[in-house]
């Protein structure tokens, strides 16, 4: 997974890079419960199985299909934010 | 029915294209293009083929006009619902500008838990039943299948297509 962040302040863009099969992680899960508000963990914990099942099908669209844009959003100011999967 | 300028920003944008790779592609200035996607002027019909060929797609669909009408699929024409793709655009009335494309099949998997509302934060998402909007998929409708205006201006839009 790629996210651009690209902005009218910044001259370049920012790239993140990381493989979205982390998500798969239940380390990745714990971390996430670990900072998060006691009201929002039954959400997390919810969640997470389903990304985790999700992240199989993203990658198999994406090996079926190629590369695509699974979010953007493009702010009045000028910033962009691409999740390139 | 958004304009030629927005509708082809948006096909280069969602190519990975800049307005110089389409200028080049074309042997035209990049001007050109960006007066086009500015609706200040428009391509002739020579150059919509070819715009049209860089996509891959129909002049209709360059032009904006297949993805308007949901249509009716009898079961022998219908898609696996691998070979869907959900599309929801939002044009928020202070300008920002939001479009997220799911595979079909990762949107079964939140469909029933309302998630695709919780994960978008979007007010103008919360009143659209997606329930709904995925049986009409599985009875053979594709194209835009909503198209509404929320109370605080943003315009949303959930198309279903086709790969």
């Amino acid at each position: 997974m790629k996210i651009l962040v690209t902005t009218p302040e910044l001259r370049f863009p920012i790239k993140l890079i990381f493989p979205i099969g982390v998500l798969r992680s239940r380390w990745i899960w714990r971390i996430a419960l670990k900072y998060t508000d006691d009201d929002q963990k039954q959400d997390i914990m919810m969640y997470s199985g389903m990304i985790a099942e999700s992240v199989d099908v993203l990658e198999k669209y994406v090996r079926n299909n190629g590369h695509f844009n699974l979010v953007e959003v493009e702010a009045k100011d000028g910033t962009r934010v691409v999740i390139r999967i | 029915m958004e304009s030629f300028g927005a509708r082809l920003a948006e096909l280069r944008r969602e190519h990975n294209l800049t307005q110089n790779d389409i200028a080049d592609r074309l042997n035209i200035s990049a001007q050109a293009v960006s007066k086009w996607e500015n609706d200040l002027t428009s391509p002739d019909i020579d150059t919509l083929l070819k715009l049209a060929d860089i996509f891959n797609i129909s002049t209709d669909e360059l032009l904006g006009k297949n993805k308007i009408e949901p249509v009716y699929l009898p079961t022998e024409q219908r898609k696996d619902i691998n070979q869907l793709v959900f599309r929801i655009i939002v044009d928020s009335v202070d300008g920002d500008r939001v479009r997220i494309n799911l595979p079909m099949a990762a949107v079964k998997i939140f469909v029933n838990n309302d998630s695709v509302k919780v994960f978008s934060g979007n007010k103008a998402l919360e009143n659209i039943d997606f329930n709904q909007i995925f049986a009409l998929v599985e009875q053979g409708v594709i194209g835009e299948l909503v198209s509404v205006d929320s109370a605080d201006g943003d315009h949303v839009r959930i198309l279903v297509e086709s790969i």
